[in-house]
């Protein structure tokens, strides 16, 4: 099996559900009854008329949290490859267990100390 | 050496520990005291665990007949309790300290290194040990060896420097000490750095750390713009030199540098491939260590970021990225000889002239110490085109000369800025030599020694690598050397003239030294005079330590 | 493109992969060009996030699974949430910055295709013709003498997973911790950028240090009140030219 059909189901997969969520909204369409009004359009039908758009100023502290969001993402993506591997070492492979253990550990500490530092600087606290 | 036995998979030792023993301790170092700042008025609850920590590891080692480890490990573990204990409502004291003893430790194991792992085979200085988890990503010769020394040193002079300017500014931040022992870390990685990912994440720890410490001054917008301008070209720097590490991945199949050495040396390898690789490499270092096309960003970053992080970029961050440039090309690249030797002997020739010129019309004493730093990128590269024994020690030896220079320079320039604000103009010199002579005196030798004259380190400096140019055979660089000396030392003498020779203006306030800059200061001034006069001991290691990893 | 068809071709063989490389490169191209073309900013960075999927794709095409969900999980996500961030943070309306004069775009069109003809000239040549060093029959791969790399690297466990991990653990362990250090220096860095009140920093000494004078004129923008720093000021920055 090619490494390409493995991936047929998969792909047979998303043109199903691409399809169903066609279909879903092609029959909610012809079926539901359309009286358009300019109320109706309105984004919030009662209260306060909206002013201006939606894409304003966002605040920098959004920014640390999209920051620290990468840096565990990074994180994430480093364990899995130790994750794969860690559970088949032994004493005959040439990377002991141990080894890898400390290693990944001594790897997040170093990143959890960074969310430590983060976290008492306050940025976390949205005051 | 002692972690020979790799026939016991489970013991930790199967890394050679002691081929990055220096880096270790900076960054328990620096991760400790990054804990200790955040830990406000708990510190010994931090303190303690370390140092017990430290303790136990320091007996262990002993008890494995590893006594210089174990020592300064053991040391560093008492001091930290006893700095927090000692100054208990001062955490910048504490910091300073700390990063200091921690950078003193860190000598102390990079000398041990020196004396059991390196000279341990005789006269070949190059060893790595082979040992799995480090296999090839790190080479301990001369390079790392006077890499680390210099960065070092460099860190050990700036922490006590920077600290009372630091207060002045009121940006004595936490952060600062680790944030610098990190840098200094990636520095000295850099050194050892023998394959290609190690040495882009050693480049961009160091650069990163940097970015951040030159935009500390957060009310000061000429730091902000230092910063900003600093990282957006560095930036970009770093993008042009992965793609060429990229490239010459392609070409070679290899990311250690000795195997990619020997890759580029095969017939079949694609030269083109390698060739443009070998480019943008190139690129990317000489933005690093400011070559001339790529210098641009060097002005306004020296003279924007606050003083003694100039100092340490100016000192360090040469020495770091030449580490890199001497390992790159010359295990890496020397099959590419016939391209790149041209290429960088015209950017050397290029370098020592724009920036020699470009300094002597500037006025301010930051900026034109950052166009004297471009000159002597030019002058180190010297070294490096001579592709050989002689000009890697003399490079190396250079490096270490200009660096102790530098820093003595900028440690005058912090004296007299603490009391007469932002810049220090030529003309705010005048009479300094009358009513600060000491300051004067220190300035105007560090200026001698960066000039080249003897019986300065930067004579010995210039005078080892100008050898080894004509010896081999770029007279006509050593002649551009010695005409952009002339120069230089036209502006340098000029600043010493304006000192000693013009009438104070008694309304400027006097410089002052604060303790810690004084110790500073007098260490780098002690040290440029010791380099210039007794320059045998440290040249010979020098010599010895031109033996490579290939 | 030619470098990478020829590569899904070597690799398979059927139609599958050719057809579905057409599609991504198609893609990627026509992404990356509407990224530099459109007006608004945000549609410029969501046709970022199509580029990356598309590169993502094209990993797939090389039977790189793991880096094709590395670039969906790191850049997809996370680098373009930054990517977002920022550009809300500044402002959709501030598109001033878009306006570049014709000299600048000269020079960047004549770099680009200078660094792309490069490219392109260095990989074709040797990668793609008949006297390919890479091709089944060149009596250099065929001797093992040369090592096309990335293509055909260890087959078994998870498309290199496997191979990623246990190099991650022998060869290149000290860059891995190196690279949580350079993590961690980067959260001190954002932190340091997103703290807003500097006036009072927490970890400053409480006793000021007496051992040192007093200083007098130490830039004055130093101490300045916070919300001052982005306005004003230009004291300090006066245009510096070279000399």
């Amino acid at each position: 099996m090619s490494f390409f059909e493995q991936y047929g189901t998969f792909a047979i997969l998303v043109v199903l559900g691409c399809l169903l969520y066609a279909l879903i909204m092609v029959v909610s369409r012809v079926m539901r009854p359309s009286v358009p009004s300019p109320q109706k359009l309105t984004t919030y039908e009662c209260g306060v008329p909206a002013e201006g758009t939606g894409w304003t100023q966002v605040n920098i502290r959004y920014y640390v949290f999209a920051f620290l969001f990468v840096i565990f993402d990074v994180e994430a993506i480093f364990l899995f490859p130790w994750a794969v591997i860690v559970g088949g070492l032994d004493a005959t492979t040439p990377v002991s267990p141990m080894f890898a253990v400390v290693a990944m550990f001594l790897f997040i500490g170093t990143l959890l100390e960074g969310l430590a530092y983060a976290w008492k600087k306050g940025v976390l606290r949205w005051d | 050496m002692f972690l020979a036995q790799a026939t016991e998979p489970l013991e930790i030792p199967e890394v050679a520990w002691s081929s990055f023993a220096p880096e270790l301790a900076l960054t328990a170092a620096a991760l400790v005291l990054l804990l200790i700042a955040i830990a406000k008025g708990r510190q010994q609850l931090v303190a303690v665990p370390a140092a017990v920590v430290s303790l136990a590891a320091g007996i262990w080692l002993v008890t494995q007949q590893l006594v210089v480890p174990g020592g300064v490990a053991i040391a560093l573990g008492l001091a930290l309790p006893a700095l927090v204990f000692a100054f208990p409502r001062r955490g910048s004291l504490v910091q300073a300290w700390g990063a200091g003893l921690a950078l003193v430790g860190a000598l102390v194991l990079t000398g041990w290194q020196y004396l059991t792992v390196l000279e341990g085979g005789g006269t070949e200085v190059a060893t790595i040990v082979p040992q799995a988890a480090l296999a090839g990503a790190l080479a301990n010769d001369g390079i790392a060896f006077f890499t680390r020394i210099t960065v070092y040193l460099t860190g050990l002079l700036v922490v006590p420097i920077g600290y009372g300017y630091l207060q002045d500014r009121r940006i004595n931040r936490a952060e600062v000490e680790p944030l610098l022992l990190l840098a200094v870390v990636g520095m000295a990685a850099l050194g050892t750095a023998n394959d290609l990912i190690t040495l882009f994440v050693a480049l961009e720890v160091l650069s990163l750390a940097l970015y951040v410490l030159a935009g500390l001054a957060r009310r000061d917008r000429r730091s902000q713009e230092a910063s900003l301008k600093y990282f957006v070209l560095g930036a970009v720097a770093s993008a042009i030199l992965l793609y060429g590490m990229a490239l010459t991945y392609v070409a070679s199949g290899e990311l250690a540098l000795p195997a990619i050495g020997s890759s580029l040396g095969l017939v079949t390898t694609d030269r083109v491939v390698a060739t443009l690789g070998l480019a943008l490499i190139t690129v990317g270092l000489g933005f690093k260590v400011a070559l001339v096309p790529f210098h641009l960003w060097t002005p306004d970053v020296y003279q924007g970021s606050p003083t003694n992080v100039t100092a340490f970029m100016a000192a360090a961050t040469k020495a770091a990225g030449f580490a890199a440039i001497l390992r790159l090309y010359l295990v890496a690249f020397p099959g590419l000889q016939g391209l790149w030797v041209p290429v960088l002997a015209v950017l050397a020739a290029l370098t020592m002239l724009y920036g020699a010129y470009l300094a002597l019309v500037q006025r301010d004493l930051k900026r034109m110490l950052a166009y004297s730093s471009i000159t002597h990128a030019g002058y180190a590269t010297i070294g490096v085109v001579a592709v050989s024994d002689a000009g890697l020690s003399g490079t190396l030896w250079y490096l270490l000369t200009y660096a102790v220079s530098t820093l003595g320079a900028f440690a005058c320039v912090i004296a007299i800025e603490r009391t007469r604000g932002g810049e220090v103009g030529l003309l705010e010199l005048r009479g300094l030599g009358r009513t600060s002579p000491a300051i004067a005196g220190i300035l105007s030798l560090c200026l001698l020694s960066l000039a080249g004259l003897p019986p300065t380190a930067g004579f010995v400096g210039k005078l080892v690598v100008f050898q080894a140019g004509v010896q081999a055979g770029l007279t006509w660089l050593v002649v551009i050397g010695v005409l952009s000396s002339v120069v230089a030392a036209f502006f340098y003498l000029r600043i010493a003239g304006t000192m000693f020779l013009e009438d104070a203006d008694p309304a400027l306030p006097l410089p002052a030294a604060s303790s810690g800059l004084t110790v500073g200061t007098a260490v780098s001034a002690a040290l440029v005079v010791f380099l210039g006069i007794q320059p045998q001991l440290f040249l010979q290691v020098a010599d010895s330590a031109a033996a490579l990893v290939r | 493109m030619t470098l990478l068809a020829q590569a899904a071709e070597v690799t398979a063989g059927d139609t599958a992969e050719v057809t579905l490389f057409w599609v991504f490169a198609v893609l990627g191209l026509g992404s990356a060009l509407a990224v530099i073309t459109l007006r608004n900013i945000v549609h410029g960075a969501l046709m970022l996030v199509l580029n990356f999927l598309a590169i993502a794709g094209l990993y797939l095409t090389l039977q790189s699974a793991f880096l094709s969900i590395i670039q969906v999980l790191v850049y997809g996500g996370a680098i373009m949430v930054l990517f977002l961030f920022v550009i809300m943070l500044l402002g959709v309306d501030n598109d001033d910055l878009l306006q570049a004069d014709g000299r600048n775009r000269l020079l960047a069109i004549i770099g680009g295709a200078l660094l792309a003809g490069a490219i392109t000239f260095a990989f074709v040549g040797p990668y793609t013709s008949a006297a390919s060093i890479c091709a089944e029959e060149a009596p250099a791969a065929a001797a093992g003498q040369y090592d096309c790399v990335g293509l055909d690297y260890e087959e078994d466990d998870g498309a290199g997973v496997a191979f990623i991990g246990r190099s991650m653990f022998t060869t290149y362990t000290y860059p891995f911790e190196l690279s949580a250090l350079l993590l961690t220096v980067a959260t001190i860095g954002a932190v340091i950028l997103a703290r807003r009140r500097d006036l009072t920093p927490e970890d400053e000494d409480e006793v000021v240090g007496d051992e040192r004078a007093e200083p007098t004129g130490a830039h004055p923008d130093d101490r300045g009140d916070p919300d001052l720093v982005l306005e004003g000021d230009d004291a300090g920055a006066e245009p510096r030219g070279e000399g």
